[in-house]
């Protein structure tokens, strides 16, 4: 297997996000083992910056889509030039993260041109002539090793946090503009408005410890020893997703791609199963200490400690524990 | 509007999967069938604007005949039609192609889908069936109603990290939702009795007519991935475990 190899970019406030990183990383290495090239594809509307980082961050070539109609995300436009850039620059494997771009984007470009996607991947490798993938599947307490038998181009959507982000070697990389005519796109859906960031009285990102709880801790009338062993410790409590959409507390709490990424000096994840959607907004914690009662539960593959118990039982034993210290 | 909810059967919890000679499926025993979570978020705002519009509902899965109970479900749910495709294959590209195409034969105006099921856990075959289709979308959204233009549909939708994006996309369209702060109702024994007795359509993949249906994947292996795991792990009582877990956390703060 060779071909050319395409990053999807993702890019915030000038800044490249981690996930792009690590998949150039992974890009540079397969596309030098086939002697082709790699390039990235930047879409949005003040993209010089990103694009003048790219140039001389190990990538052969920057694909360039600005225009001014780019600047707020929109799926369809989205779309429309991921899917012209792949019709131009033709690679055979496209590379992005399981993020909400490559979830929504993605699988319209894989079917718009006949491709085989696969989503949601811990890793991917070119073995022999085939391209095989490993995957979540079940909750995270199963994964994959899988073929990709389908016609290309393949993509791939991989996990954020896991890719190693090597240092590469600086290249002169050729810039290309992908030009697209959006004023005459005729368009199917309309922005109305963009609701910006949570708000709430506590600011889970800045404590230095955090007690986080999920679907597991059973209910909301079960909460309070996890509020007393933030305390005792000097931190604050946060939770999962369905924690917060069931109301047992506010959504400033909750960590994950919708809502907060947190780097605490001390993560306890309680009766939280670890999805990818969770783990990648937490998993650059200081100390992660994971108690769950499944000893499958992927939240073990990100923890330093692991505790397989229940969590009702364990937590005010260290509640007691504390009292002693 | 006419709106079909796409929901899936999933497993509660599995036991002793192994990929079959086949390679195309990871077969297991299930400790319970539950429909997707996200499903049932889908279903029940997809019901209710039918409802509200003066629509009719639809729900339709691809399954096994054991996935007939979330069509059940739908029905208990006020749906008023269900269509079952008759396949128990895993690939999402695959199940795509036969949702796309079994919605392809029906009236509607609007499709509802969940966003992530937790056995494939691809976030794929929503906006794959709207791509099928030719249809625009949307992923991750929270709240739809009937759009101020005429034949629209206007969503809130996540872009993650707390930001949002109100849209108003021309019908017909594909809208993938995702859970949310009203919790799905509670379907009562009466009425899933009742719903039990409603007639349900089945097609087979043949009667859908798909000129390509061949396999994206063929899957190679399973394995449990806390096999990766570098966590050390505590063992003990409770009490035995917490002193040690305390003593890990007093040495860093
Ligand atoms: C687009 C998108 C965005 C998302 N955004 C987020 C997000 O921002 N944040 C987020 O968290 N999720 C998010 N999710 C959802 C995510 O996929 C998971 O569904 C969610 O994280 C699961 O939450 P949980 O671990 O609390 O619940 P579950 O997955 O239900 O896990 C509960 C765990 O508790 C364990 N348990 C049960 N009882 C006990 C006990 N007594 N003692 C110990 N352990 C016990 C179980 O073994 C299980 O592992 C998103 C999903 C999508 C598709
Ligand atoms: N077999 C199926 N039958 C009906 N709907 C499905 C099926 N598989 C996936 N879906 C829908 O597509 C969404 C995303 O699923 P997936 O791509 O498998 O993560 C689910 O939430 C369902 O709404």
């Amino acid at each position: 297997m060779n071909g050319n190899i395409l990053v999807l970019c993702e890019h915030k406030n000038a800044e490249l996000d981690n996930i792009t990183l690590e998949l150039m990383g992974k890009g540079r290495a397969m596309a030098d083992v086939w002697g082709t090239r790699l390039a990235v594809l930047v879409i949005g509307s003040d993209i010089e910056p990103v694009v003048d980082t790219l140039k001389t961050s190990g990538v052969d070539v920057v694909l360039a889509a600005q225009d001014p109609a780019l600047k707020d995300y929109s799926a369809e436009l989205y779309t429309t030039v991921t899917a012209k850039a792949v019709t131009e620059f033709k690679p055979t494997l496209v590379l992005m993260g399981y993020t909400y771009l490559g979830m929504e984007v993605g699988p319209a470009v894989a079917v718009r041109l006949g491709g085989t996607m696969v989503t949601n991947c811990t890793d991917l490798n070119a073995v022999d002539d085939k391209l095989i993938v490993t995957r979540n599947m079940f909750g995270g307490t199963l994964q994959a090793r899988m073929e990709l038998a389908g016609a290309p181009p393949y993509l791939v959507s991989v996990e954020k946090g896991l890719l190693p982000r090597p240092e590469l070697p600086s290249k002169d990389a050729a810039v290309e503009s992908i030009a697209i005519d959006l004023a005459g796109e005729n368009l199917h859906s309309k922005i109305v408005d963009i609701l910006s960031a949570i708000s709430g009285k506590i600011d889970i990102t800045k404590a230095k410890v955090l007690v986080s709880i999920g679907r597991g801790v059973g209910g909301p009338e079960k909460i309070q020893p996890f509020r007393d062993l933030a305390a005792a410790l000097g931190g604050e409590i946060s939770c999962s997703r369905p924690v917060a959409d069931m109301g047992w507390l506010p959504v400033a709490h909750q960590v994950g791609i919708s809502a907060s990424t947190v780097t605490p000096d001390i993560y306890i994840a309680c009766g939280i199963s670890g999805a990818s959607q969770h783990v990648t907004a937490m998993r650059d914690s200081g100390t992660i200490i994971a108690i769950n009662k499944d000893p499958k539960a992927p939240i073990f593959r990100v923890a330093d400690y692991g505790i397989v118990g229940d969590v009702l039982e364990v937590i005010p034993a260290m509640i007691a524990e504390a009292a002693k210290q | 509007m006419n709106i079909i909810v796409c929901t899936k059967a999933v497993p509660g919890f599995i036991k002793n999967p192994y990929v079959p000679d086949t390679q195309d499926r990871v077969n297991y025993d299930a400790g319970s069938i539950v429909i997707n979570e996200s499903d049932d978020y889908a279903l029940e705002a997809g019901v209710k604007l039918a409802k509200k519009t003066g629509g009719k509902a639809t729900v339709i899965t691809a399954g096994s005949l054991s996935s007939q109970k979330v069509l059940q479900t739908g029905l208990g749910k006020d749906a008023d039609r269900a269509i079952r495709v008759d396949t128990d294959a895993y690939d999402p590209a695959r199940i795509s192609k036969a949702l796309a195409e079994a919605i392809k034969g029906q009236e509607f105006d609007l499709v509802v889908t969940g966003v992530e099921s937790s056995d494939s856990m691809a976030a794929q075959v929503g906006v794959s069936i709207a791509e099928h289709l030719g249809l625009p979308f949307a992923y991750a959204v929270l709240e739809m109603e009937a759009g101020e233009a005429d034949n629209t549909v206007r969503i809130t939708k996540e872009l993650g990290f707390g930001k949002k994006q109100i849209e108003e996309i021309e019908l017909p369209a594909v809208v993938c939702f995702q859970t949310g702060t009203e919790p799905p109702s509670f379907v009562p024994v009466r009425k899933m009795m009742m719903a039990q007795r409603k007639p349900l359509k089945t097609l087979s993949i043949g009667d859908l007519k798909m000129e390509d249906y061949a396999a994206s994947v063929k899957i190679l292996e399973i394995f449990t991935p806390t096999d990766l795991s570098v966590a050390e792990m505590i063992d003990g009582t409770p009490a035995e475990q917490a002193a040690v877990v305390m003593q890990k956390i007093k040495e860093v703060i």
